[in-house]
């Protein structure tokens, strides 16, 4: 007989074991070096019986069939049509800076040079210079992302209510032109005004150190944690929560963070994995348009400047940068040292900017406690 | 109304086609069952409970899960989404053209050609098409042509900067007019120099001197020459208006610019029900034939009378032969994979194989714009004939154009003739095979319009099973190949800067 995994279930190597993604589950079933043999070889079509084969039938991760079976994958989309050349680029997240001032004096501030692991969707002010792009720049920015048909948009800054006249004027612009808008502000910028003036118009992410200040059912938290304060906080465990690890160097971390332990695999959609495949997991897709018009990947990776619009449309850079951008875009795990060899690689997240901060390298590796090599978490 | 599809491969394994998500499972009678109850609402104990007695409890369950898995999407479903008839908004179609679209800009040259091929579109043999004429393009014609397709790529470049823009010539016979491409190709570079352009041409190459060849490799031109096999077979069909075969000339021409090393001509192959396609297997995997990148059957199309003169035999000598010739294919490929240059066999079988399963978009919903059909958007390309009116494509009559170079694309008489054309949709919201179609406006359209699809889509769903019973065949044998095949080919194809439609 012959074992198959289903259409939905992929199989993924690594340099010792391997796993089942189960793609519409979202499910991930790990194997150790003994099942990853076996279930290669099935894939192979390699008549097979098996107890443990039996095992995945009734996970309804694959089936026996008395004939060698073509199993044609679950994928999205025609992959003959994807490969022809000259798609335009899929700008799916853009990260507009609209300012760079703040009052606050926040010790998880970009500005001191501390570490963030999820920095991008914080505020944050920066020791950098050079003239704020003008309202009417941002607009005719607006309609640029539009053209090139960008999903999603995070308006962010500084302290956005420092300027938030000119926030109004751009949130009101940008309006109905994307998929979703997201606003960062901390959490002593929310008013009962400021609740009602976004409501229906963009999602709040509220940058916070305590939960106990919840501002309004829609909100999206980032709360600013300390690793080892982490497991003394009981009042994380909600979907609408992100938690921000703060440090100056993340070193003698606590087991069992979600930063590098088992917990950082998401249950993964299908779209995910499709596009970890292709792309990096974060930066894969995504552009940041600092307050003075540069372009970065990400607004964390503040020295990766792939040009500056604030004298030329955004689309040039495409044209002129399509392998500056694609490096970044194209930065899939299967680049990063250690990552390459894991089975898990298309199930995981990682923040490039912080990496690259703690090894001194773009495709270095150091938050995970996986061992691919030997197939054990540390 | 029956959606689901069952097909066999040689080997006897049984597979179902799922229109919902364009993906075909391995299925068997157990699956089929418990799909109705699912569809029946039943749970798990009422189905383990109705089945038990004909069937393994534990495959129940098996079966159970799985299609209620896959219900996530819809699949096995006993419904469908039904096409909407409206006419697109003309600024929709408009954005995607700006964003997808204006890839190609093809000018045909001339009508004229001096060649009288049996099987041409423009000859007695396709009623909906005009015929020969002795009309030339004039340059004033192609700058106009050329502008607005450079003033539109400004536009569309804030759409899609990554686009790979390519100017062809077509006719009748191209080279008749090189003076015509000559002056296109150095307006262009003076004129939109900082664009980089792919040139093409689709030539009989019978006119194709050292002159023309040199002047066509110096600016990197596509080169697609009209070769239909070795000189029996090519002769048969594809002669001189005294009825003289022209084999030997196009071979001196094509010899001159392979012998030079040029990497980007290729071959187009035409073929019917007399070729004897194990001699054309032989002949273009020769190395001095350039590479073969489509074969295809004389066109059916466009009121085509071209397969009266076969007779019964004739058809059935040909259908043997195709059968011969795949299951030698498909015994090559048990534990052989693809040679590096791509055969007739690979491109009729291989080829068409990777594409019943790659071409099909899976699970996605189809384009709003065009929900069914393989029909692109009009303005994908632009097709320019001799007298400055816009076209879909060159392999459509000109019963619709799109526009001309006086006033330029025009979009709402594109939106005009896709909502006309979703009119004569009337079958495509029953279909059970509705994302496998591989039908074109070519297939529909008359000389004063469309046709329906209740007209033209006889027998699709046999025909569409009988192509996935071939690609699962392959996929059985050699999974790996079907896999490489379509990204090796358009590597092939990148590399000839061959623009494929």
């Amino acid at each position: 007989m012959y074992f198959r995994l289903n259409p939905e279930c992929y199989f993924i190597k690594g340099s010792r074991c391997g796993a089942i993604y189960d793609l519409i589950e979202g499910n991930i079933y790990a194997l150790d070096s003994e099942e990853t043999k076996l279930v290669e070889s099935c894939e192979k079509n390699v008549e097979k019986e098996n107890k443990i084969l039996e095992n995945l039938k009734k996970l309804c991760l694959g089936n026996f069939y008395d004939k060698r079976a073509y199993i044609e994958k679950l994928r999205l989309g025609s992959p003959i049509e994807e490969s022809q050349p000259g798609h335009p680029p899929q700008l799916n997240r853009a990260f507009l800076e609209i300012n760079n001032s703040c009052n606050r004096n926040c010790w998880f501030c970009g500005y001191h040079g501390i570490k963030r692991s999820w920095g991008c969707m914080g505020c944050n002010k920066w020791n950098e210079d050079g003239e704020t792009l003008t309202t009417e720049r941002w607009k005719e920015i607006i309609d640029e992302l539009k053209r090139l048909d960008c999903k999603d948009i995070f308006i962010t800054g500084g302290d956005l209510i420092l300027a938030w006249d000119k926030t109004m004027d751009i949130l009101d612009y940008a309006d109905g032109k994307f998929r979703k808008i997201y606003i960062t502000l901390h959490e002593q910028s929310f008013s009962e005004k400021i609740v009602k003036y976004l409501t229906d118009k963009a999602q709040p992410i509220v940058q916070t150190e305590h939960l106990d200040s919840i501002q309004s059912e829609d909100s999206i938290f980032l709360l600013t944690v300390r690793p080892e304060e982490f497991k003394n906080r009981k009042d994380i465990n909600s979907k609408k929560v992100m938690i921000d690890f703060v440090s100056e160097d993340f070193s003698s971390l606590p087991p069992d963070m979600p930063l590098t332990s088992k917990r950082k695999l998401a249950k993964e959609s299908m779209y995910q994995f499709f596009h970890n495949i292709k792309y990096h997991p974060c930066i894969g897709n995504t552009l940041t348009i600092s307050h003075t018009g540069k372009v970065l990947p990400c607004p964390m990776m503040r020295n990766h400047v792939l040009g500056n619009i604030r004298d030329r449309e955004l689309y040039t850079l495409f044209e002129n940068g399509k392998e500056e951008i694609d490096k970044f875009w194209n930065l899939t795990l299967d680049n990063i040292e250690k990552c390459r060899d894991c089975e898990f690689r298309y199930a995981c997240n990682n923040c490039r900017a912080l990496e690259e901060k703690l090894t001194g390298k773009l495709t270095g590796k150091r938050l995970c406690n996986y061992e691919p090599e030997e197939g054990k978490w540390l | 109304m029956k959606k689901i599809m069952k097909f066999y491969s040689k080997s006897g394994m049984e597979y179902v086609y799922d229109n919902t998500t364009g993906l075909s499972f391995p299925s068997t009678s157990l699956m089929e069952r418990v799909i109705q109850e699912v569809q029946g609402n039943l749970s798990e104990e009422e189905t383990v409970e109705r089945l038990k007695s004909d069937f393994n409890e534990e495959e129940i369950l098996f079966w159970y899960n799985f299609v209620n898995k896959w219900s996530k999407f819809k699949a096995f479903s006993s419904t469908q989404a039904q096409i909407s008839v409206e006419k697109p908004d003309a600024e929709d179609v408009k954005e995607w053209i700006l964003r997808e679209g204006l890839n190609q800009l093809t000018l045909c040259a001339t009508e004229d050609c001096n060649f009288r091929c049996k099987y041409c579109i423009y000859s007695d043999n396709y009623e909906y098409s005009s015929g020969y004429s002795h009309k030339y393009m004039d340059f004033e014609t192609a700058k106009k042509a050329l502008d607005h397709y450079f003033s539109l790529l400004e536009e569309a470049k804030r759409y899609n900067p990554w686009r790979e823009p390519a100017v062809g010539f077509y006719g009748g016979e191209p080279l008749l007019n090189f003076k015509l491409v000559k002056r296109c190709v150095e307006y262009i570079k003076k004129e939109y120099s900082n664009y980089k352009i792919l040139y093409t041409i689709t030539t009989n190459a019978s006119l194709m001197n050292k002159e023309k060849a040199d002047f066509l490799m110096q600016h990197n031109f596509g080169i697609a020459v009209s070769l239909d096999g070795p000189e029996e077979e090519h002769d048969r069909n594809r002669v001189y208006a005294n009825g003289k075969g022209t084999f030997k000339d196009i071979m001196k021409k094509v010899s001159y610019v392979m012998e030079k090393g040029y990497e980007k001509i290729s071959s187009l192959a035409i073929f019917d029900w007399k070729s004897d396609l194990f001699n054309l297997q032989e002949f273009f995997d020769r190395e001095d034939v350039p590479r073969l990148t489509i074969i295809s059957v004389v066109n059916t199309d466009m009121g085509c009378n071209y397969y009266k003169q076969f007779s019964k035999e004739d058809f059935q000598c040909h259908f043997e032969q195709m059968k011969k010739a795949k299951q030698h294919y498909v015994e090559y490929l048990i534990g052989n994979n693809l040679k590096k240059r791509t055969s007739v066999f690979d491109l009729l079988f291989g080829l068409s194989a990777a594409r019943s399963i790659f071409q099909t978009p899976f699970v996605l919903d189809p384009s709003p714009i065009m929900p069914c059909t393989s029909s692109c958007i009009p303005g994908r390309k632009l097709y320019v004939d001799v007298d400055g009116r816009f076209h879909t494509c060159e392999r459509i009559n000109k019963a619709f154009p799109i526009g001309d170079v006086e006033k330029g694309l025009d979009f709402e008489r594109i939106a005009e003739m896709m909502g006309n054309y979703f009119q004569h949709l009337d079958s495509c919201s029953n279909c059970g095979v509705r994302r496998m179609c591989d039908k074109c406006y070519c297939a529909f359209v008359t000389d004063k319009g469309f046709l329906s699809s209740s007209q033209v889509c006889k027998d699709v769903e046999a025909s569409i099973a009988n192509s996935l019973s071939d690609a699962f065949t392959i996929g059985e044998i050699n999974p790996e190949f079907l896999e490489n095949f379509s990204s090796n080919y358009n590597r092939t194809l990148k590399k000839l800067e061959f623009v494929e439609d």
